[in-house]
């Protein structure tokens, strides 16, 4: 699998671009993965949101709705999309270091 | 693997074909290559070239099948339309068995009934047999034998999920609305595609109120450990792994004391349990009986015994039906009622039931990223035509594979068409206690 630099340091990615390794991501890695997805800076708008989504993951081993998502962390689904233009699961998810989703979803 | 190996391998598993079923001795020796395949193909309709013919794509075995099970194939090589099988050709089989959807709309219009989706298949299970079903296919089989779910989910998240749902419900009725999970001796087990609790919450949630206003909350239950219908050995070939993934639903549903395993919105999960497991007896003679929501539901409509406030669906709302319930499972009509019951603008796609197109992602090709310019230019290309011509600004199906591959196709050539299960429609529709869900948009 292809390995790139990531907030200085060299990660395994997908041919999507998620990474492989949960445990690899931080802070630096974030705003590297956030500039993949169109987004140059993340703000504290957008880290509310990836953290929100991080610690769902950590905690569950699994993404939570996108409904869940926007009922928790306030923001409507154009909201996120205006913060993350390729939207929540394939943007926000991987600047949150999730991996890619498996199956029919 | 070595070469010669390899070579015996593929050889001897074609030439084993003619002691097989005698369908598919007939899709081997009755194809006159006629193109009305091609003419009813959503592949080919999308690229009118060679590579997406059905017949052509089929022909690949079928000319190993000649040239080793027919006289006229071993004496006169291709002038009788046999070749020889080259392992060099695998990483070709690799790109053009997966461009197949395997949606059956060819065996309805063959004059012979050739289902060229049969053919797919054992191209696949030859792929596979020799490692080399596609990656992006292949983890998705190996997550769903670790964990039992497509997802890779745990018990915590579906619970997660389930207590999200259950707070969605109070919300919108101000009433509690049960999800039962782990419950033994309830009388129906509802079984899913995990997309429907883990990701598209609104389709149980339908459910779980159409249980709730019957006066069955008590009857019902989902299971903690087996709450993903999906499986994905029908779309890699590979009848073991199809079965293992089976059989931990059906003792599940023993373990349970289940009496009937209600079958959610998912068409392989259904077509699999239904048509192929209970019907040739995988596991002996099961103590449930197998019912699609769907159908359930849609008795209790036409019985009178749901009543729903249609002005909550104002929108125009049109039905795809999946391959795999519509020609592969007869159910075509349920979908119908309960959408007529709870949306106030139903529209139909022409064709639809039986002969309609698929939506470009059947046969697991929904789940493959990695040949997505595929699916949104080529094999998609004529459902996007179909549902534009409906005006349509939701589109109904129930099928996890249908709904990701509508979303992106949708989502791909810039409409604004929300993509959305059968269920999830009845769920904003149907009365609780004489009044419908004051549902929170979050768009």
């Amino acid at each position: 699998m292809e390995k790139k630099e990531f907030g200085g340091k060299l990660i395994e990615i997908d041919e999507d671009g998620f990474i492989q390794d949960p445990d690899a991501w931080d802070q630096g890695v974030a705003e590297d993965l956030a500039k993949t997805e169109g987004v140059d800076a993340m703000t504290e708008e957008h880290w509310k949101v990836v953290n929100y989504l991080r610690e769902y993951y950590l905690e569950y081993n699994m993404a939570p709705m996108i409904r869940k998502l926007c009922k928790q962390t306030g923001f409507k689904l154009k909201e996120i999309y205006d913060l993350f233009p390729s939207g929540p699961a394939k943007g926000a998810c991987k600047v949150a270091g999730l991996p890619k989703p498996t199956g029919c979803v | 693997m070595s070469e010669n190996n390899t070579k015996e391998q593929v050889v001897e598993s074609i030439k084993a074909m003619k002691d097989g079923p005698r369908a598919m001795r007939m899709y081997m020796e009755m194809c006159v290559k006629c193109g009305t395949c091609a003419s009813v193909c959503p592949v080919y309709y999308g690229k009118s070239e060679k590579r997406y013919n059905p017949a052509e794509r089929t022909d690949l075995i079928r000319r190993i099948y000649r040239k080793h099970n027919t006289l006229s194939g071993r004496l006169f090589g291709r002038f009788a339309g046999a070749e020889d099988f080259d392992p060099a050709d695998l990483e070709g089989w690799q790109g053009i068995f997966y461009e197949c959807t395997g949606c059956r709309r060819c065996a309805m219009f063959c004059p012979f009934g050739i289902d060229h989706s049969v053919i797919t298949r054992k191209g696949r299970a030859l792929l596979d047999k020799l490692g080399m079903t596609p990656e992006t296919m292949a983890r998705v089989v190996k997550i769903s034998l670790e964990t039992g779910n497509t997802d890779g989910a745990g018990e915590a998240a579906f619970r997660a999920a389930i207590d999200f749902l259950e707070e969605e419900m109070e919300d919108e009725h101000g009433v509690e609305i049960k999800i039962p999970i782990d419950v033994k001796g309830a009388d129906y087990f509802y079984v899913p595609p995990s997309g429907d609790v883990l990701v598209n919450p609104e389709a149980t949630m339908g459910v779980a109120k159409v249980f709730h206003v019957l006066g069955m909350a008590d009857n019902w239950t989902m299971s903690s450990k087996c709450f993903d219908g999906a499986n994905y050995g029908l779309f890699t070939g590979n009848d073991g792994d199809m079965r293992a993934d089976n059989k931990l639903y059906v003792d599940e549903a023993k373990e349970l004391g289940t009496k009937v395993m209600l079958m959610g919105e998912c068409g392989h999960a259904y077509r699999i349990m239904k048509m192929m497991m209970e019907k040739t007896a995988w596991w002996g003679e099961l103590p449930f009986e197998i019912i699609n929501c769907m159908q359930w539901t849609a008795e209790r409509i036409k019985d009178g015994q749901l009543a729903f406030d249609k002005s909550k669906n104002q929108q125009p709302v049109t039905y795809h039906d999946p391959c795999n319930f519509g020609r592969s499972c007869g159910i075509t009509e349920e979908p119908r009622v309960i959408l007529e019951a709870s949306c106030a603008d139903f529209r139909e796609m022409h064709p639809n039931r039986g002969d309609n197109w698929c939506c470009g992602g059947g046969g697991g090709l929904s789940a493959m990223d990695d040949i997505i310019d595929f699916r949104m230019e080529i094999s998609g290309v004529k459902k996007l035509e179909q549902i534009r011509e409906t005006g349509a600004t939701y589109v109904s199906t129930a099928c996890s594979n249908c709904k990701r591959q509508l979303t992106q196709l949708l989502e791909h050539h810039e409409e604004q068409i929300e993509v959305g299960g059968v269920h999830d429609m009845l769920s904003r529709a149907i009365l609780v206690n004489g009044k419908a869900a004051e549902r929170h948009e979050y768009v």
